[in-house]
């Protein structure tokens, strides 16, 4: 195990290694910025000619990419609302108010600082349960995946704000947008009003980019005013230092990545806002998230990045993909001649070991570059909001339109525009209806699949009772949160009368 | 007693609408498709229909609605016409294809509701043409999105 270890790291040196892998790193920046082209965009643009190059040089070229997008990601979502890939979708709730506040360049310093560690994490776990892994997995069913998206749905509770039941209708419509397309049990149209292009899937892209990158620049752009008043008073130095002072929200939220990123169809998207909420949880002074608190862009940050360590674990152990970008890296795996699976762990140990460092090494590495572009990135925030706001909306429409090309992408994005600027401006919450949409369709199927296997008893296994105690956790803290948070708000109008 | 139908009541009566369009349209799926949406979409009506009785009883006993922003009439015209130049844009694109409609909105939106000089309204609209056509057409070959009469 140790030569394996050892011929990895020797192997990740050599100038062909470096030379692909840094290359697949700038790619993998250049994707994940892009709202609306991600690692898996990437991986299907290059998934064509990466026969072409030797296996490991290939290998060194996609990981480098994949392992990286996330990072990258998260300036978009800071500066803009327009998250760069789902995973970075969580982001938004602080990342957008500091940039407001002037405090872009903190923000992108402690996303960028929280995703390398939480990168760095993840392949850690990886490269650990490895060789202990099969016990867990098979731990784990279809019970316990729809616990997990239970789990998940339950955090409604803590992104409401002060509004819990305007949280739940939020939530709730967020689930049946998504239910919006072909029923996959059944094969039945539902609420497609007749359309064909509604019986596909709406992609979480176009609900993202419209419910907060476009309604925000539209906000802005009717108030005629830039993302920041003010140049960026704080630097870089500031979100890493932060994001070392915050190292237990960093560490616990990169295991939360790691662990859901193994659960095949939850990923970095869930990760993100599990780690957000159990963030909020965590905090003595809830009230601050969602108006610019750092603990809010670390969080997501590190979970999402980790989350692809995580996800690589099914991937590689037993050749299970747990979601697009998996299917693809495994369909790449199998292009190079490496076949992922228990055998891969017994013969092929050394090129475990490779992925397991790139995916590292991809995280510092990008983040370095990430990091020198900092400041410059920032200022953006600045810029005013007529030359700003063509572009970003021309970029924001490229994002909605370039997977299926289709015009109605872009009434998609529009509509939700319109829905996301409607609910700014009524205080009502936009986050639960992300998350509604995004686990709507896991909990659905995982809940057919469990009544199937399970019927009724799937609610008396054990892992799930402690799941479902968790959500229960959550929601009682939500509760809590919106009362001290009413009360606080009364004893405030009561010293001011 | 004179009830008057602030935003806040309009917004929860839309949703109340749109549900119960949404049970109304699934009212006859097999019970594999329906069971999952339309238990969702009933439990949200409910909800709905508990905050807005939670508002109105609120607002009741207060005399008078939870503090709102409202839009002034310039406010409102200043709101029609960004919405206006956004739904503008997804129709050119439709008629003229993405990079032209691109292009035309980003020259447009600078110089007429920018009113930026002609120098930098063509500075910045030929730097998004370069952006679009060499990075996504040239390099990555992909086929922007044409339109009726154009692309």
């Amino acid at each position: 195990m140790l030569d394996a270890l050892l011929s990895g790291i020797m192997e990740l040196f050599t100038p062909t290694y470096i030379l692909m892998f840094s290359l697949g790193t700038i790619m993998g920046i250049f994707f994940g910025i892009l709202p609306g082209l991600d690692g898996v965009t990437g991986l299907a643009l290059l998934l064509p000619f990466i026969y072409m190059f030797e296996s490991k040089a290939a290998l060194a070229l996609i990981l480098g990419m994949a392992a990286i997008t996330c990072t990258a990601g998260a300036i978009t979502s800071i500066l803009l609302g327009a998250p760069g890939t789902s995973g970075s979708t969580a982001t938004i709730m602080d990342g957008l108010p500091m940039a407001a506040k002037g405090q872009a360049g903190k923000a992108i310093g402690a996303a960028i600082a929280a995703s390398m560690i939480g990168g760095v994490f993840g392949a850690l776990v990886l490269s650990i349960t490895i060789p202990i892994f099969k016990p867990i997995v098979l731990m784990f069913g279809s019970a316990e995946f729809l616990a997990m998206a239970i789990l998940g749905i339950s955090l409604v509770a803590v992104l409401s704000g002060n509004s819990p039941l305007r949280g739940i209708i939020s939530g709730g419509i967020g689930i049946m947008i998504s239910q919006i397309g072909k029923d996959p049990v059944m094969g039945i149209d539902r609420w497609t009003l007749g359309i064909p292009y509604l019986q596909e899937k709406i992609s979480i892209v176009l609900v993202a980019l419209g419910l907060f990158a476009l309604a925000e620049i539209l906000d802005l752009a009717i108030q005629e005013r830039p993302i920041s008043k003010r140049q960026s008073t704080v630097g870089k130095a500031d979100g890493i230092k932060e994001t070392f002072k915050n190292w237990k929200n960093t560490i616990s939220s990169s295991f939360i990545g790691a662990f859901v990123g193994f659960m095949p169809g939850l990923g970095a998207v869930v990760a993100c806002w599990i780690a957000y909420a159990l963030a909020v949880i965590t905090s003595k002074k809830k009230d601050l998230f969602g108006k610019g608190d750092i603990r809010g862009v670390i969080a997501p940050e590190a979970a999402n990045n980790a989350a692809l360590g995580g996800a690589l674990i099914p991937t590689i152990a037993f050749g299970i993909p747990g979601g697009t970008l998996m299917a693809l890296l495994l369909s790449a795996f199998w292009t190079l001649g490496i076949m992922p699976g228990p055998e891969m762990l017994r013969d092929k140990l050394d090129i475990v070991y490779l992925i397991i460092w790139t995916i590292a090494l991809s995280n510092i590495i990008g983040g370095i570059i990430l990091l020198i572009w900092t400041d410059k990135f920032a200022k953006i925030a600045i810029i005013p909001i007529e030359i700003l706001a063509p572009i970003i909306i021309v970029v924001i429409f490229l994002g909605g339109v370039i997977t299926n090309m289709n015009i109605w992408d872009l009434w998609m994005v529009f509509g939700f525009c319109i829905l996301g600027w409607v609910m700014k401006k009524m205080d009502w919450p936009r986050p639960p209806l992300l998350l509604g949409f995004v686990l709507g369709p896991i909990i659905e199927r995982f809940y057919f699949i469990s009544m199937m296997v399970f019927g009724v008893k799937w609610l008396y296994r054990p892992i799930v009772l402690i799941i479902l105690s968790m959500a229960i956790i959550f929601i009682i803290i939500g509760y809590k949160t919106v009362r001290s948070a009413r009360y606080s708000k009364i004893k405030q109008n009561s010293e001011v009368d | 007693m004179r009830f008057k139908i602030d935003k806040e009541i309009g917004f929860h009566l839309i949703i109340i609408i749109i549900i119960s369009l949404a049970l109304w349209a699934g009212r006859a799926w097999p019970y594999e498709t329906s069971l999952f949406p339309i238990n969702v979409a009933r439990l949200v009506l409910i909800v709905t229909f508990l905050s807005l009785f939670i508002y109105c009883f609120e607002k009741n006993k207060k005399g008078a609605p939870v503090k709102q922003e409202t839009l002034e009439q310039g406010e409102v015209k200043k709101t029609l016409l960004n919405i206006g130049w956004l739904a503008g844009y997804v129709v050119a694109t439709w008629l003229l294809g993405y990079v032209v409609a691109s292009l035309l909105y980003v020259f447009l939106y600078t110089k007429l509701k920018g009113k930026q000089s002609w120098i930098v309204s063509i500075l910045i609209t030929l730097g998004t043409f370069i952006f679009l056509e060499v990075i996504f057409v040239l390099l990555l070959d992909i086929r922007m999105l044409p339109g009726v009469f154009w692309g």
